[in-house]
């Protein structure tokens, strides 16, 4: 498999990334699919959705060997919670 | 069974078995955190020395509600046993288990220094309750 690295910046990740998922993803998001990972390229719009977050971006690999992946999880405003709790915010 | 320790710091600790490019097992010392709804957190120098791929950007709610975004690579654990994939978000502070990571596990904590921190499959339990 290809080393993958980072060819944008952290703005440029999650501005694409999250604008991606509100245009793509979500419309098509139910609740059967809170909790799920979401992994998508930021180049293509391609995505893969898993309950497990390294198998969410695996399954994108193996269709865009490449992919400069955002990884969103359903149902929270953030990827992970470290210690972190606000009430109301979600995607 | 994994077992660790709660320190003088009252922190939950357990030993955590990485393997780096070559496939060699290291041993790093991790907290346990309830509060990380993720698998694992490492400092980028633990990353640097396992040589980790790197593999996606997320964000992250921080416990000051702060959000940042990080780098997040792959890491193999040998978990209750097994050698398993899992993603490692890279943040400066000592080894962290969150919650995906304890999926699926009983954890038992003895909070007082020096006390026992045992982590068990379920089937593991069940199996040992009914046999």
């Amino acid at each position: 498999m290809e080393v993958l690295r980072p060819h944008y910046s952290r703005t440029q990740f999650a501005e694409r990334g999250q604008s991606i998922y509100q245009e793509k993803v979500k419309p098509y998001v139910t609740d059967r699919d809170e909790g799920k990972f979401v992994a998508i390229d930021i180049e293509t719009g391609d995505y893969e959705m898993d309950s497990d977050d390294y198998g969410a971006t695996e399954r994108l690999l193996q269709r865009q060997p490449t992919a400069q992946i955002w990884l969103v999880r359903i149902g929270d405003g953030t990827t992970y919670r470290i210690g972190g709790y606000q009430s109301g915010k979600r995607s | 069974m994994i077992t660790g320790q709660v320190n003088a710091l009252y922190e939950a600790v357990i030993p955590v078995h990485l393997c780096d490019a070559t496939g060699t097992t290291h041993q790093f010392e991790a907290v346990l955190d309830t509060g990380f709804n993720g698998t694992l957190t490492l400092p980028s120098e633990i990353i640097t020395t396992l040589q980790l791929p790197w593999r996606t950007r997320g964000n992250v709610l921080l416990a000051d509600g702060r959000e940042d975004t990080f780098d997040i690579y792959v890491a193999t654990i040998v978990w209750d046993g097994k050698p398993r994939h899992i993603l490692v978000e890279a943040v400066d502070m000592m080894p962290l288990v969150g919650m995906r990571l304890l999926a699926d596990h009983d954890v038992w904590l003895r909070v007082q220094r020096g006390g026992a921190v045992q982590i068990a499959g379920i089937s593991e339990v069940e199996n040992s309750a009914a046999s």
